[in-house]
């Protein structure tokens, strides 16, 4: 059953200077269960799509396309509706929010807050709520006790655990990570990992994990959208994708992670050269060409679509033949 | 290679709110740093790494314990602490809310110039250290506002507000986490650079055992508030000897990777630090009854076990199951 399916997204901020296209036409669709990984570098647009999927973005930004929350769309919905389905249809655990928790107020009391604002659970200082917040800190692997500590006792780990504590308050069909374990050890990333895993395969969560860290979706995913400049520029599965990517752009981001014990990386870390694309003034042809090693003289002028190379693989780029 | 800092027994503990007792969060740190290296300092979430490195600065007060730096016992007074802090610089983790954002990029640099009173044209001080962070040319950068630059490029002006005081030692905590993996690579490269020609020495705290791979010269795996761990990167990454260690490297996300060794049980809490081994609760030299076999697990359990050096004094382990290779 598809959760989410987003057709041919575009999302235009208003601005100062102008109108920024932060997204260009994206289409996903994230089945119960499945976790799709969503990776690009800062700016591409994907928390801007994380937004979009909530309509959560400023009041004044224009969508186009589609969003459907099982078969809603959500640019469609009354606003009753829409509060409804926030939370409970679709959470997400929002990308550097370890300072959006209430400095002055226990973590106790604000994951009370959320399943008492956004759910039918019953009312604050109950058993059930209580026994509620107790199950949802052990789920995300923190001490009950933890529930009388200010954000300010905890560190950032034990902060990000107690957003997806948040986020699952309401047992949504669909979570969105925007960057969930980027502030986490490995251990602890392994640990939420796991449990996001097991969230999916005992209550069919679909999961749209948002992350630059492409390591982190190597063993997470099931499939992987690769975006750059606000399009997806190579899309398919998991290990086929990393086994062997198709667009320099995933190269690159593949290599930028060592392998610990790889004697060429040691002492040698690798990077891309180059800035992030500003989406206000993006190059002509392939936006990518500017910092491509493999670009030829067509990239500057032909801007190359998403080219299907076989059933759940395409890639964006001019090097790539399209299957027939 | 000499020494530029040394730790013996630093503890630093808070008082806890809520729970009952002392939060242990610092518990007995033997630790040196020598001149022009890069130390990556890697542990778990809550293992103590900030509260360490906060502490070597005067940040945190040390319960009890002493650090020495080039030469000299650091003082507690608020005199002596000015002046390491200009010998001492620190990157905090969390770069989005380091910088000022109605200050330019000019001022943020020229910021520290100005606190610790250095003498010279600010001008051409932050200039050079704009430029010594890869931000070239400097001019273009200075009038600039945080917002205006990429995330990689606001990494770079923490570096260069560091760099610009002339540091001896960079404490950078979580340089590189909240950048991009494309950026990621450039910033550890300038980290490399700015040791290889300043001679400067680095603590990078991370929990990216990749950042150790690709740019640190020596390693210390810290477990709740103690060093478990320490040695040259290289070795400890080929070969960790300590089982902490160990499952650590086993969960560093990579395509075709040996098998996961997540450690369950309680989170370490440092308000409960275990008797004996501290690391006994989750080891799974413990769980899989290796340690009963080694005859050890009465020791696991009852007697805290100290970082014991090599022979050759470049490796040290905290653990009763280890023996030393001889390196001497
Ligand atoms: N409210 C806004 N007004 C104008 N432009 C915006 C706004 N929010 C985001 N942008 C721009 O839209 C583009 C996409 O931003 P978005 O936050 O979606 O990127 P991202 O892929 O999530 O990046 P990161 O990895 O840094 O989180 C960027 O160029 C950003 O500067
Ligand atoms: N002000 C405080 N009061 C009480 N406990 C604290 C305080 N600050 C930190 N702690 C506790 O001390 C321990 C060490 O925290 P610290 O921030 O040094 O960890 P860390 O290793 O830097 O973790 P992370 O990788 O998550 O940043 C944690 O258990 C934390 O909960
Ligand atoms: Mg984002
Ligand atoms: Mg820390």
């Amino acid at each position: 059953m598809t959760i989410l399916e987003l057709r041919d997204l575009h999302v235009t901020y208003k601005s100062d200077r102008g109108d920024v296209p932060a997204v260009r036409g994206v289409d996903l669709a994230i089945a119960a269960g499945e976790t799709v990984g969503l990776a690009g570098e800062s700016g591409c647009g994907k928390s801007t799509i994380a937004g979009a999927v909530l309509r959560l973005l400023p009041r004044d930004t224009i969508v186009g396309g589609q969003v459907l929350l099982n078969g809603d769309d959500v640019y469609e919905l009354k606003p009753g509706r829409l509060r409804a389905v926030r939370w409970t249809a679709a959470a997400i655990v929002f990308q550097g929010a370890l300072h959006s928790l209430n400095p002055v107020r226990r973590v106790g009391e604000q994951i009370e807050e959320a399943i008492v604002l956004h759910s039918d659970r019953g009312d604050a200082g109950t058993h059930a709520v209580r026994d509620r917040i107790t199950g949802l800190l052990e789920r995300v692997g923190l001490r009950p006790d933890l529930a009388r500590s200010y954000p300010h006792q905890m560190s950032g780990g034990q902060r990000q655990r107690v957003l997806i504590a948040l986020a699952l308050a309401c047992e949504p069909d669909l979570l969105i990570a925007d960057e969930p374990t980027t502030a986490l050890d490995v251990m602890v990333q392994a640990q939420v990992l796991e449990l996001l895993a097991e969230l999916q395969r005992d209550r069919g969560l679909a999961l749209l994990f948002i992350t630059h860290d492409l390591s982190v979706l190597s063993t997470t995913c099931d499939r992987l959208a690769v975006m750059y400049a606000g399009r997806v520029v190579e899309e398919g599965r998991t290990v086929d994708l990393l086994k062997t990517p198709q667009h320099p752009y995933t190269r690159a981001l593949a290599r930028a992670f060592p392998t610990i014990g790889d004697p060429r990386s040691r002492m040698n870390p690798s990077g891309l050269g180059g800035d992030p694309p500003d989406p206000t003034h993006l190059p002509s042809g392939c936006p990518f060409h500017p910092r491509c090693d493999m670009a030829i003289e067509a990239c500057a002028t032909a801007d190359v679509l998403l080219r299907p190379i076989r059933p759940d693989r395409a890639a964006a780029c001019v090097h790539v033949a399209v299957s027939a | 290679m000499s020494e530029l800092l040394r730790l013996a027994g630093v503890h630093v503990t808070y008082q806890s709110s809520g729970r009952s007792g002392v939060v242990r969060a610092v518990d007995g740190i033997d630790l040196t740093v020598d001149r022009g290296e890069v130390l990556a300092l890697v542990g778990e979430s809550g293992c103590g790494k900030t509260t360490l490195i906060r502490a070597i600065i005067g940040l945190e007060p040390m319960t009890s314990g002493s650090i020495v730096f080039d030469g000299a016992t650091v003082a507690t007074g608020q005199r002596e602490l000015r002046r390491l802090r200009r010998r001492v610089q620190m990157i905090f983790q969390d770069p989005t809310g380091a910088l000022n954002p109605r200050a330019t990029i000019y001022e943020a640099v020229a910021e520290g110039i100005r606190i610790h009173g250095l003498a010279g044209p600010e001008p051409e001080l932050v200039a050079t250290a704009l430029a010594q962070a890869g931000l070239r040319p400097p001019e273009r950068y200075m009038p600039r506002f945080p917002h205006e630059v990429s995330g990689g490029q606001r990494q770079r002006v923490l570096i260069a507000g560091a760099m610009v005081l002339g540091p001896q030692l960079l404490l950078a905590d979580e340089p590189v986490a909240s950048l991009d993996a494309s950026v990621r690579g450039e910033i550890l490269a300038l980290m490399r650079v700015l040791v290889d020609t300043t001679g400067i020495s680095i603590v990078a705290v991370t929990h990216d055992l990749g950042l150790a791979w690709n740019i640190a010269d020596r390693i210390a795996v810290m477990y709740l508030g103690r060093i478990v761990e320490v040695g040259d990167a290289e070795e400890v990454l080929a070969d960790p000897l300590h089982p902490y260690t160990k499952a650590l490297l086993s969960v560093v996300p990579e395509a075709d990777r040996m098998e996961q060794q997540i450690l369950v049980g309680e989170t370490p809490d440092p308000a409960n630090v275990p008797s004996g081994c501290r690391f006994h609760p989750r080891c799974p030299l413990v769980a899989s009854g290796e340690a009963e076999r080694l005859g050890i697990i009465d020791r696991c359990r009852s007697v805290d076990v100290q970082l014991v050096a090599s022979p050759g004094g470049r490796r040290s382990v905290a653990c009763h199951a280890v023996r030393l290779p001889n390196d001497g």
